[in-house]
């Protein structure tokens, strides 16, 4: 918050055109549908081949295959797929958007289909995602783990 | 192999007891940290900064930052943070928290960011609103890291009557 009374008239002649930032918003709204269906092949096409994938809450989470850290295309759709989720679900409360970067505030649910019924794991979660020339370079979430809730549907 | 598993699950126990210990711990400095912050008042966060402190604003890009704004270690930090208060004169950050969590070492904060500057005009303020995330990273007690996400370009801003 340190840039303030600047920041309209700078970032209006640096890369942060209504165009390019509506651009950058859908990117991060496509991406976040084919993560939320757990569809591989559109997210392979939408991220960049250097693509990072954090979570720095995750480091010393038990019980949660994390941490997640994973650098590149390949190792972020392994990652992903190892969670074994047949889907997320997200519920954003707040969204918006600055310089390549868009906030998904709200929560997410992993939905996992078992014997017995589907179980649906909810945590609040801030999911920042960064678009660069039309691709996600970047997916950060600061996840509140231990607010989780379960649920048998 | 019982005492194996008594054995295990002690330890998870233990761990777990400590992670939560460690992890309200780091909430409490964070909140200091950034009540610190709120209030513009750099040697307050200075004392709760590591030597080398990771700061981050990626979403506060300009012609001189068209990455946005990131110091390695305190020295660069303060001084930026003396830099814009030299030149903006803020009376305070006033941040205001819709929810705070805590994760391990990381505790996160959002809401918002309710700047007020002093005008030419002692009867009024200007202030600047816009939505933020914070991300503090808290180790051995002081701040290792510490990453803003502020929404730039939905600011709101004008001139309030000063309370």
């Amino acid at each position: 918050m340190i840039r303030t009374l600047t920041a309209a008239a700078a970032l209006a002649a640096i890369g942060g055109s209504a165009l390019a930032q509506e651009t950058q918003e859908a990117v991060a709204e496509a991406y976040l549908a084919a993560y939320q269906a757990q569809d591989f092949a559109a997210l392979e096409a939408l991220y960049a081949e250097d693509a990072v994938f954090i979570d720095p809450t995750s480091e010393a989470i038990q019980g949660i295959g994390g941490p997640f850290d994973w650098t590149g295309r390949e190792a972020i759709l392994a990652g992903i797929r190892a969670w074994g989720a047949t889907r997320l679900e997200y519920t954003v409360d707040r969204s918006w958007s600055a310089s390549g970067h868009v906030v998904f505030d709200g929560a997410v649910a992993a939905i996992y289909e078992t014997q017995t019924g589907t179980v649906a794991y909810r945590y609040p979660i801030v999911t920042i995602v960064t678009v660069g020339n039309g691709q996600v370079t970047e997916h950060r979430d600061y996840t509140d783990f231990s607010g989780m809730t379960q649920e048998t549907r | 192999m019982l005492r194996t598993i008594l054995i295990s699950a002690a330890l998870a126990l233990t761990g777990t007891s400590a992670l939560a210990q460690e992890t309200r711990e780091a909430e409490t400095v964070a909140r200091a940290y950034m009540d610190a912050y709120s209030r513009v008042d750099w040697d307050a966060m200075a004392a709760l900064m590591s030597e080398d402190i990771i700061f981050a604003d990626t979403t506060a890009t300009g012609t001189d930052d068209p990455q946005g704004i990131v110091t390695e270690g305190r020295e660069a930090f303060l001084e930026m943070l003396r830099g814009f208060e030299a030149q903006y004169h803020p009376i305070e950050l006033g941040f205001v928290w819709d929810t705070v969590f805590a994760s391990n070492e990381t505790v996160v904060f959002i809401g918002h960011v309710n700047a007020l500057y002093p005008t030419e005009d002692p009867a009024q303020h200007f202030r600047w609103r816009s939505q933020q995330v914070a991300a503090v990273t808290v180790r051995d007690g002081i701040v290792i890291a510490h990453r803003d996400f502020a929404n730039y370009p939905g600011a709101e801003q004008g001139l309030v009557p000063v309370e």
